[in-house]
């Protein structure tokens, strides 16, 4: 599925760039690997069968995962059971309550009363396709005016 | 004594806290897909609408002159019945201004407004609204291109009660040039899609998306619309809606393709505002918990609080680790190993399974995707790497920043296929 918007340039970039990212990532798939160790040693014990028993079976080599399995998914459990039935009480006790909000829209005259401008004058310029707008040193607005783009000074 | 064991506690705390926070966020995409998202038709063919109420695009340009022709030419291009669109060009330098005078000239429903200063997107926004004739409004940024169906996603929400506020849409990112940008579009899948979903499930959610967000006018009108001194007003609009007791809904069918930084510096900077944006609204609404009735927002609070002084620990205990290379430290101060045995096999299995399932929920939205993934599934060790050294940097700029300051700031590199022509 071609998508054009999509922008894949490769290309473009230095040979720093290239180079850079690529060490990022060897960085990182080494860092990633390396989480994985005690998983590759477990295998590469396995495949001397002898030392696997000796460290998995005899040595009980094996617990600390278990152990570790065995905690991670009871809490793991537990943090989804509170979220999801959180979610299930508050969605079946508020499913059709709007109890804290207003229900109007905001009119003209509200807008304009907020911003020191003339509610007519406001509703004109809404009507308007160009608009300038000014402001004060401090950052207030103090002005909208219609402008016309071809004597427009900016 | 139980301090003896702090050292041990603390180790434990900078392990487990990003490890559940995935899994969390894992669960709650998981039940969003599954109650909500699989049942929907698929994003090109959006769901027949009770009513199409009017809509305005706000579109605030600061130099977009390179991007403002094809962001409001898709606009131009909408498959919803009623809308119009306002630019707004916040004073920029270069030649935005003449090119939004040129494109309202030939098209009717396009209206340019002209900031005569820059006055930053909050006020160019706000700006927007005083002059749309709009109950709901859809914002987004000057060089993002909006999917042809994103209205009617969004607007169906507000359709469904006066309660929601505002909705989120989903950015996907569009320059995948270099490595970076690859990253980033397993990022916004598989760390941030799947943190919007799962904070849906909860019922709040820490930011919209500042690049694709619709609001409803009354609800911005009654918190007083955009702040202009927070470096992130999208941030900061989230919370003021939602503690007036708004929803803010998250809508992944409502695509939005998106430009983001190519280049370290570009991200970091930008990395960093978000990080100084997320401490600012931490210290400007801490009186929610004096409020039983903004209690729902606590949860997203409390979490924020404890990411930022993860990031501190988290650095400390790095620092430590190194220091204790050189130099030979007290057993107290001594860290052994940053990752410690099978933890890490568990921690990697986060990774892959946090892959698997963002690749399953996200391939109804780009399938080609996955093999992105597969270069980097160790991608969230960065991210959580990446997040905590811009806290770490962005909470004192919250801190020492001077709160009057009207925040205007310049969006980062956009991809390095604009190199040759971008501004300074």
């Amino acid at each position: 599925m071609y998508n054009p918007l999509i922008i894949e340039a490769p290309e473009l970039q230095s040979h720093a760039q290239r180079y850079g990212w690529s060490s990022v990532t060897l960085f990182f798939w080494m860092l990633y690997i390396y989480l994985w160790l005690p998983f590759i040693t477990l295998i590469t014990w396995w495949i001397g069968l002898k030392i696997f028993h000796r460290q998995i079976i005899e040595l009980h080599g094996y617990e600390g995962v278990i152990d570790k399995l065995g905690l991670y998914s009871v809490i793991v459990i537990i943090l989804s059971i509170i979220l999801i039935g959180w979610a299930r009480i508050e969605n079946y006790r508020f499913k059709d309550a709007a109890r804290r909000v207003g229900r109007n829209n905001v009119s003209i005259a509200e807008v304009a009363k907020t911003f020191n401008q003339q509610e007519s004058q406001l509703a004109q310029l809404m009507q308007k396709k160009s608009v300038i707008v000014y402001f004060s040193e401090q950052g207030q607005l103090t002005e909208i005016a219609e402008y016309n783009r071809h004597t427009r000074q900016i | 004594m139980w301090y003896q064991d702090l050292p041990d506690l603390v180790l434990g705390f900078t392990f487990y806290y990003p490890l559940f926070m995935a899994y969390l966020w894992m669960a709650g995409a998981l039940y969003y897909y599954f109650s909500k998202e699989r049942k929907e038709p698929l994003y090109g063919s959006p769901p027949l609408l009770p009513e199409y109420p009017h809509v305005s695009v706000l579109v605030p340009c600061f130099n977009e002159g390179d991007n403002a022709y094809e962001t409001i030419g898709a606009l131009l291009k909408l498959n919803y019945p009623n809308y119009d669109i306002i630019a707004i060009n916040d004073g920029s330098s270069d030649n935005t201004a003449a090119i939004i005078d040129d494109i309202a000239s030939k098209h009717p429903n396009v209206k340019a407004v002209q900031l005569a200063s820059n006055q930053g997107k909050a006020m160019a926004l706000t700006v927007g609204a005083i002059l749309s004739s709009s109950e709901f409004l859809v914002c987004i940024d000057g060089d993002a291109v909006l999917d042809p169906n994103c209205i009617t996603w969004m607007m169906r929400h507000f359709i469904s009660g006066p309660r929601v506020g505002a909705v989120t849409g989903n950015p996907r990112i569009r320059n995948r040039s270099t490595m970076l940008g690859k990253l980033q579009v397993g990022e916004f899948s598989s760390v941030i899609g799947l943190i919007k979903r799962a904070q849906r499930v909860y019922g709040r959610v820490f930011t919209v998306s500042g690049v694709v967000a619709a609001f409803r006018k009354s609800a911005l009108h009654r918190v007083g619309y955009w702040s202009t001194n927070m470096v992130t007003e999208d941030i900061d609009i989230s919370w003021k809606l939602q503690t007036h007791y708004y929803d803010v809904r998250y809508e992944p069918n409502a695509l939005c393709w998106i430009l983001m930084p190519e280049t370290l510096r570009g991200l970091w900077k930008q990395r960093v505002r978000w990080a100084q944006g997320g401490a600012e609204v931490l210290l400007k609404f801490k009186s929610i918990f004096l409020d039983i009735k903004k209690r729902r927002m606590w949860p997203i609070y409390t979490e924020l609080v404890i990411s930022i002084i993860w990031s501190y620990v988290i650095g400390l205990i790095f620092l430590l680790w190194a220091i204790g290379k050189f130099i030979e430290l007290p057993p107290y101060l001594h860290i052994n190993t940053i990752i410690p045995e099978w933890n890490g096999v568990l921690l990697a299995m986060t990774c892959l399974l946090q892959f698997a399932i963002s690749l399953f929920i996200d391939s109804r939205y780009e399938p080609q995707n996955r093999r992105y993934f597969y270069w980097m599934i160790w991608y969230p060790m960065l991210f959580w790497m990446l997040s905590a050294a811009t806290t770490i940097v962005g909470l004192p700029a919250a801190l020492l920043k001077d709160r009057n300051k009207r925040a205007t700031w310049v969006s980062p590199d956009r991809g390095i296929h604009q190199k040759k022509t971008a501004h300074v």
